[in-house]
């Protein structure tokens, strides 16, 4: 069954500053939704807007036309990578993978460096390892949508070949919302692209759109 | 509450558990240095530096609590009841030391 995750009409201001205004993205199941915006533009505070964790001025996230409200409540439906490390550093690769229930095996037979790594923790990997395992549990974990904010921070250029075929695969079963400042691999792996920009959103038809609008030479 | 909710909080409760159970043994030690007229300082005592605690977990380590709200715990309910069980641990510990007083100040250099 195909699920929509809607935000619609969002505004948002701090103080006299207005950061969005009149938002609105579709994201459904089966597709990758690419957001792409400059520094500053609110795809952040956008996505936590979507996840429940940031007040905005008005604002309506609809699942399958439902309201959906303090969505951080139903990891059922939705996760977030946020763009900063979120896994307690302390925590083992052991806990984690009891935690979300996930097999540790798949891991393994999909990144062989990981084979000695089970009883390890967080803090001992590598900046791009530990990324990895933040968007695997993430994008493997039983849930309708994933919003990821800047997945390929950290990465090195092999991991994110390895982490765009993750997201190809996963958009079968589920409905991801990508933000990230590496557009070219935003736009290799998007089924619908939203650029932010002067606070609203614009879904673009063509990549060209994206020149025209000032956000990138392509 | 099953089993995974217990996981979840007590790795939530990883993070400060040493240093309250520092705070609770001193506090508790107070009460029984000084008596039962001394439960009130102490009973505050120990709930500023749980406030202390709070503020500090809530300021440097909220990206921690993506972690458990991907697991479904809220920040709130992740406080609520870690925080139960550290007041229950210390009003334990007060009753323990109140309770074996004589047998404490026996063996320890007082």
């Amino acid at each position: 069954m195909k699920h929509t995750l809607e935000a619609d009409g969002i505004n948002l201001e701090f103080g006299n500053r207005k950061i969005l205004s009149d938002i609105y993205l579709k994201c459904e199941t089966g597709k990758i939704t690419g957001l792409l915006g400059r520094n500053g533009n609110g795809k952040s505070c956008l996505m936590n807007i979507i996840y429940g964790t940031l007040n905005a001025t008005d604002k309506s996230i609809r699942l399958d036309g439902r309201p959906l409200l303090q969505a951080y409540k139903k990891p059922e439906i939705l996760l977030y990578l946020p763009q900063f490390n979120f896994i307690p550093k302390f925590l083992k690769l052991k806990s984690i993978f009891t935690d979300f229930n996930l097999e540790y095996n798949e891991l393994e037979s999909l990144f062989p460096e990981f084979k000695t790594k089970y009883n390890s923790r967080i803090k001992n990997l590598s900046g791009g390892q530990r990324r990895l395992i933040e968007i695997y549990i993430v994008l493997k974990s039983n849930s309708k949508f994933a919003l990821l904010d800047e997945p390929f921070s950290h990465l090195s250029p092999l991991m994110i070949e390895t982490v765009k075929e993750l997201l190809l695969e996963t958009k079968k079963t589920k409905g991801l919302l990508v933000t990230d400042h590496m557009f070219r691999d935003i736009i290799d792996v998007s089924d619908d692209l939203y650029l932010l920009t002067g606070g609203r959103t614009h879904l673009t038809k063509d990549i060209k759109e994206l020149e025209f609008l000032g956000y990138a030479k392509l | 509450m099953n089993r995974k909710t217990i996981n979840i909080h007590y790795r939530f409760y990883q993070n400060f558990a040493l240093l309250s159970l520092i705070i609770s043994n001193v506090s508790a030690f107070f009460v029984m240095m000084v008596g039962l007229k001394g439960f009130a300082f102490a009973f505050w005592f120990k709930a500023a530096t749980l406030g202390i605690i709070y503020l500090y977990l809530n300021k440097y380590k909220k990206s921690d609590f993506y972690y458990y709200q991907n697991l479904g715990y809220s920040k709130k309910t992740l406080w609520w009841y870690t925080m139960a069980l550290d007041m229950v641990v210390y009003l334990l510990l007060i009753f323990i030391y109140t309770q074996n007083q004589a047998y404490l100040r026996a063996i320890l250099p007082i």
